[in-house]
């Protein structure tokens, strides 16, 4: 049939909504089923645009942006809380680590197996020492009682200053041949108390903040200068 | 001499002043486009899910999603198709999780149904047409389906779509034309109906 043709044509036509081209318009306008054809088409097109549009156009809930900006703000305030919690887990972490390191330092003996007296001085130099490999005994044992004279008194000064150091129990040090002046200058300048006062103004803007007082300090000169950052703020 | 050593901590404040300052600003900025694309994001969400509720809570969902990336978009004026994905998606997620299709057809197979509509626009506003076309939609392709959607929504131009899609204009106006073909031929029984009439 002639009118089967034209079918995808006039579907088209309907779909697209655009003008006919003048062979199937003149086909339309003389056709009575092709003309009822292109209505019937034309009207289930518009049924399914309205159908779209009322699905698609439905009017919001009076309460819906009050709602997410409400739960906008509880995500806000829990967004704090892990790098709080993260902050507050590596600060135990740092006061356990430390708190090992002094327990570890005062008790050293805890944390590693017992061997005999002699054995660390066989044995410990070995590793450290480079003229271990050549198996010459008489300088490995020379240099295995000066290793462990200058690991005691590191100990002596660095651990505990007044208590005289016992064998090779404590805090061990491997000091390189002939440094063990320089290590010992050192230790004694870390364990001088220091005459250090800490001012914190951590709440600057509290207007009744109260002045601080150092009793023991005596300063005989303060000159204060500004930071340059904060000059030029 | 003895130092005294003053630890100021005004940099480390400056710095979290300064933070804090960004995130207040970047809320604000979401705040304004959520007011802008809030009923945007529901719409869509409702015309993939045909529920309130659930469009509300997927809406909800996207748009604090959003938040969190926020800062991830680079192009602020890509915001509208970067939420329109996320919606659609999330909505897609959440149709295929419920099982509504039984109860869907459950309410089609009732007989019981109001008096036949007399006009072509009551037809459409019918809940028999509603549900039909529902049906047909849900079986469009996805490319098809979001791109129906957002051409019959708040008078979107083919241009905006494409904009929003990040298609071109001609993929969009392909689409749109498959897409309304396509649902023409699922709901072809309408047409015998407004023709008796």
């Amino acid at each position: 049939m002639l009118c089967d043709n034209y079918k995808e044509a006039l579907i088209e036509a309907a779909a697209s909504g655009a003008v006919l081209p003048n062979a199937l318009r003149e086909h339309v306008e003389s056709c009575a089923h092709c003309g009822a054809t292109l209505a019937a088409q034309q009207s289930l097109f518009t049924l399914v645009d309205a159908g779209l549009h009322s699905r698609t156009n439905v009017g919001v809930p009076p309460n819906f942006e009050h709602r997410v900006r409400a739960a906008l703000q509880i995500q806000v305030s829990r967004g704090r809380r892990p790098y709080s919690s993260v902050f507050a887990f590596g600060t135990m972490a740092a006061a356990a680590a430390l708190a090992l390191a002094f327990f570890l330092r005062d008790n050293p003996s805890k944390g590693r197996k017992e061997m005999p007296p002699g054995h660390a001085a066989q044995t410990e130099p070995s590793v450290s020492h480079p003229g271990a490999a050549s198996g010459d005994s008489k300088e490995l044992e020379a240099f295995s009682h000066q290793a462990l004279h200058s690991r005691s008194r590191v100990l002596n000064i660095a651990g505990r200053p007044n208590v005289p150091a016992r064998g090779n129990s404590g805090v061990e040090v491997l000091v390189p041949q002939g440094q063990e002046e320089l290590l010992v200058k050192y230790m004694e300048g870390v364990a001088a108390p220091r005459a250090r006062a800490t001012f914190s103004a951590s709440l600057q803007h509290e207007a009744d903040m109260k002045p601080m007082e150092v009793p023991s300090i005596e300063i005989s000169e303060l000159v204060v200068k500004p930071l340059p950052d904060l000059s030029s703020k | 001499m003895q130092e005294l050593v003053l630890i100021q901590p005004i940099r480390a404040a400056g710095e979290q002043w300064s933070q804090e300052a960004a995130q207040a600003a970047r809320r604000r900025e979401f705040e304004e486009r959520l007011a802008e694309c809030g009923p945007l994001a529901f719409r869509v969400a409702r015309g993939v899910l045909r529920n309130d509720a659930d469009a509300e809570d997927v809406a909800q969902e996207a748009l604090l999603r959003a938040y969190r990336r926020f800062d991830r978009l680079r192009d602020a004026q890509r915001f509208r198709g970067w939420l329109v994905r996320i919606v659609f998606r999330l909505a897609l997620d959440r149709a295929r999780s419920v099982k509504r299709r039984e109860v869907r057809e459950i309410e089609w197979a009732q007989p019981t149904r109001r008096p036949a509509p007399a006009t072509a626009e009551e037809l459409a506003a019918s809940s028999e047409f509603q549900a039909q076309c529902d049906r047909a939609l849900d079986e469009l392709p996805e490319k098809l389906r979001l791109v129906l959607l957002l051409a019959a929504m708040e008078g979107h131009s083919l241009q905006e779509v494409a904009g929003m899609l990040n298609l071109p204009v001609g993929t969009v106006k392909s689409r749109l034309f498959a897409g309304r073909k396509k649902l023409a031929e699922k709901l072809q029984c309408y047409v015998t109906t407004t023709k008796r009439r």
